[in-house]
């Protein structure tokens, strides 16, 4: 049966990060775009969200199409996402529906604050 | 609980030259039409295929496709009543991994058409990845109707 799905938020000094755990599913709907009012943009006006995949063993295409709600609503009020912790199985299956245009996945989330740092410094 | 079907499931060895279509593994699964379920069957489906030694990639590839045409099967097939069966054949044979889903049959039930990725990116609920899924990871999709119920014919070769 499905692994309820947990949702943690950290904020990091630029980054809103959403820790997930369970299954990426129809539950996903309620529990992820219900979580805050993402039309509104992140917390204190972060502009950088962090998916953390690595907590979640089962996505079907209904855990995807809430996570493309997600990117396309953050990326409307002017926010990037990353994600990582994700196996080369659904990155494949990211790919195939386009989130990885959207969404940048990396190794980890040290990496991932790499490139937030880059992006800050950048010109 | 998804449930074995008794009828099914006897490991059949033939000797000599295997013939095109013998099968040498013949299982069938009854679920409810209630979301999670099929979780259940993919741990089965693993189960069943560990001894013929699969990529990882392509079992992954196979778990998917089999879960999103049960998932079809349970909401639009059946229409999330808990009370109608999904059932789900494996047959395998020397060349092929394949399985046959099936459901009650509303009123002639056909699959949609596979719309555009940039169509479902820009709608209000972007859902409807499953079918796309299917196609692509598969080796042959087939549908059809067979004694009142719905069928979806899902096809890897080995």
């Amino acid at each position: 049966m499905e692994s309820p799905l947990r949702i943690t938020k950290r904020l990091t000094e630029h980054a809103l990060v959403l820790d997930l755990q369970g299954d990426l599913s129809k539950q996903a709907e309620e529990k992820l775009i219900a979580l805050q009012d993402w039309e509104q943009g992140l917390d204190q006006g972060r502009l950088f969200a962090v998916i953390n995949l690595t907590g979640v063993p089962y996505i079907n295409s209904m855990g995807i199409a809430v996570l493309i709600r997600l990117v396309r609503t953050l990326a409307k009020s002017g926010c990037q996402t990353f994600a990582y912790g994700v196996t080369p199985h659904y990155q494949k299956l990211f790919r195939m529906v386009g989130l990885t245009g959207y969404m940048m996945i990396y190794p980890d989330e040290y990496s991932i604050m790499q490139r937030i740092e880059g992006l800050r410094e950048a010109p | 609980m998804i449930i074995p079907n008794p009828g099914h499931g006897r490991r059949v060895r033939r000797e000599g030259k295997a013939m095109d279509a013998a099968p040498i593994i013949n299982k069938e699964w009854v679920m409810p039409s209630q979301f999670g379920y099929e979780k259940d069957l993919l741990r089965e489906i693993g189960s069943v295929l560990a001894p013929f030694s699969p990529l990882e990639a392509r079992l992954e590839d196979i778990k998917t496709a089999v879960s999103e045409a049960c998932l079809n099967a349970m909401e639009h097939g059946n229409r999330l009543d808990a009370a109608c069966p999904v059932t789900v054949q494996l047959k395998i044979d020397e060349a092929v991994y394949h399985f046959r889903i099936y459901n009650e049959d509303h009123a002639g039930l056909t699959l949609p058409g596979d719309t555009a990725p940039a169509d479902k990116w820009n709608a209000e609920e972007p859902r409807g990845w499953g079918l796309m899924f299917i196609r692509s990871l598969s080796d042959r999709f087939e549908f059809g109707h067979c004694h009142g119920k719905f069928y979806v014919d899902i096809t890897f070769n080995r």
